[in-house]
């Protein structure tokens, strides 16, 4: 027998035809509750009910702990049950799939590590911003000074400087909640400018160490696979006092232990949410310290 | 305007149309230009913004009907699918996209036309959405990543009806930045053979983008 479950209901079929079947209600937010609960890779109470002590297939890795998972099986090729033959519509389809759409969208959207990321960039907007003023306050301070004209644009550099604090203060701040153990390693900033590269932590914490430690060199890395020449040493994590105090020729090396331990501590932070950052800075240290005396 | 061997598709000298469905009357999705023409209102279809336009102009013949299903696999915010869902009217696009961010644009764009689904979903797992989509006619891919074939593959063997068309959408610097556009080219087509599927053509989509190709395959 095979199970196959689509978003109207649950059949179980074999060569012969759909044997037994439940229908869900056509009713969009019940629809949209089951496909939900299929999302979550769990299993509805019309799968378990309607397959009690009999073997499937199935085609769907979440429901592995019912049957025997083989989705290459012809059958599920060859077999369609199809919605109007229940009087389903597609209608019905767009209604529940834009319910499950939107809820999780916004379940995705509230994420604390996506604020993290606009916040630097707004920060790096800022300290352009903050720059390009000052360089024509210089311009500009040369000639006689008629206040009035001036003023304006001395205070919003002022502005900027001032919000420039409080959004390193505020980012310092997020980051010990989202991400304690990579700000404790290596600074909030550059732990949140690596957050924001990758583009979420959870994305940081699946990449390897070697591409942390180049992260933001991406320029750099790319002229060297298409024109050849030397690979960059390393990306932002260079803004670490630990690498950029250091004398060329260890940089590289320190860049990379660097990096593999911020790989650690951002999987411990995505996932584990453990407390490891002690242990780390002490390997750190030992390593970095073993390099500097060879 | 003329219509085109394309269902759907309308040109008018070198720019291509699709008839903007009613209730849609006046709306823009991504600040096209709309023109009125004998009573209906079509969008022009920038083929800067989207692949399939510039394929389309750049020779692609498929066969496209009002009913088709097509599962489309990077949706991205819509601007393709929209056009998309003007052609297959009385059909279905099963929209899937990975970015929450570009999600929520594509579920503005959902809100009147009613045959998009939006699916917030990894397309390297097709297990995921076997809920809801049923078995295609069309699957058109385009998503900038290294394993764009292997994703291609697994869906198109998954949800495509027999003798149904798949539309890759190739991007050779995802492949490999070190190679040769056309070097990469050719190791996507030989994986897609190596699998079973047959290519009917590879069109270049110069010079709306650069070292892009659309392979068109049949399975």
């Amino acid at each position: 027998m095979y199970l196959i479950t689509k978003w109207f209901g649950t059949f179980l079929c074999d060569k012969k035809g759909i044997q037994k079947k439940v229908l869900f209600s056509k009713d969009e937010k019940e629809i949209a509750k089951r496909l939900q609960i299929i999302e979550k890779k769990e299993i509805l109470p019309e799968e378990k009910k309607i397959t009690r002590n009999i073997k499937v297939t199935v085609s769907e890795k979440r429901l592995q702990k019912i049957g025997s998972y083989d989705p290459d099986d012809s059958f599920f090729k060859d077999f369609e049950v199809k919605s109007d033959d229940f009087g389903f519509s597609n209608d019905l389809l767009h209604k529940a799939t834009m319910i499950v759409a939107k809820n999780r969208v916004e379940e995705k959207l509230e994420s604390e590590d996506l604020q993290v990321i606009q916040m630097v960039n707004a920060l790096d907007d800022l300290i352009q911003t903050s720059n390009l003023l000052s360089e024509r306050l210089e311009c500009w301070s040369i000639l006689p000074r008629v206040d009035k004209k001036i003023e304006p644009l001395e205070n919003t550099f002022n502005t900027v400087n001032k919000e420039i604090k409080h959004l390193e203060e505020q980012i310092d701040c997020d980051m010990g909640k989202v991400a304690p153990n990579i700000s404790m390693l290596a600074g909030s900033l550059i732990g949140a400018r690596l957050i924001s590269l990758s583009g979420g932590l959870e994305k940081l914490a699946l990449f390897p160490a070697s591409t942390v430690q180049i992260l933001g060199a991406e320029k750099a890395l790319f002229r060297f696979k298409k024109e050849g020449g030397r690979p960059p040493k390393h990306g932002v994590i260079f803004q670490h006092q630990l690498v950029n105090k250091s004398p060329r020729g260890s940089r590289g090396k320190i860049a990379r232990i660097l990096a593999a331990k911020i790989s650690i501590a951002s999987k411990a932070d995505a996932f584990t949410k453990r407390d490891i950052s002690k242990e780390l800075i002490h390997d750190l240290k030992k390593r970095v310290d073993k390099i500097k005396n060879q | 305007m003329k219509t085109t061997e394309i269902y759907g598709v309308s040109k008018d000298r070198n720019k291509l149309f699709t008839e903007n469905p009613s209730g849609c009357e006046g709306i823009k999705i991504y600040n096209e230009r709309l023109i009125k023409n004998r009573g209906k209102e079509y969008r022009s279809w920038n083929p800067y913004r989207s692949k399939l336009a510039a394929a389309i102009l750049n020779g692609l013949s498929i066969e496209l009907k009002p009913d088709y299903n097509i599962l489309y696999l990077g949706a991205a915010t819509g601007t393709t699918v929209s056009h998309i869902s003007d052609i297959v009217k009385n059909g279905t696009v099963y929209s899937v996209e990975s970015s929450p961010v570009a999600l929520k644009k594509l579920i503005n764009v959902s809100e009147k036309r009613r045959n998009i689904i939006p699916i917030l979903e990894d397309a390297n797992h097709p297990d995921r959405y076997y809920s809801i989509v049923s078995s295609v006619d069309i699957v058109y891919q385009d998503i900038s990543q290294r394993n764009q074939a292997e994703i291609f593959i697994a869906n198109v063997k998954r949800y495509l009806k027999k003798n149904g068309k798949g539309l890759l959408i190739v991007k050779a610097r995802s492949i490999d930045v070190s190679l040769k556009p056309k070097k990469a080219y050719d190791l996507v087509c030989s994986t897609l053979k190596d699998n079973g599927l047959k290519i009917v053509d590879m069109i270049d989509l110069e010079p709306f983008e650069k070292d892009h190709a659309v392979i068109l395959i049949t399975y």
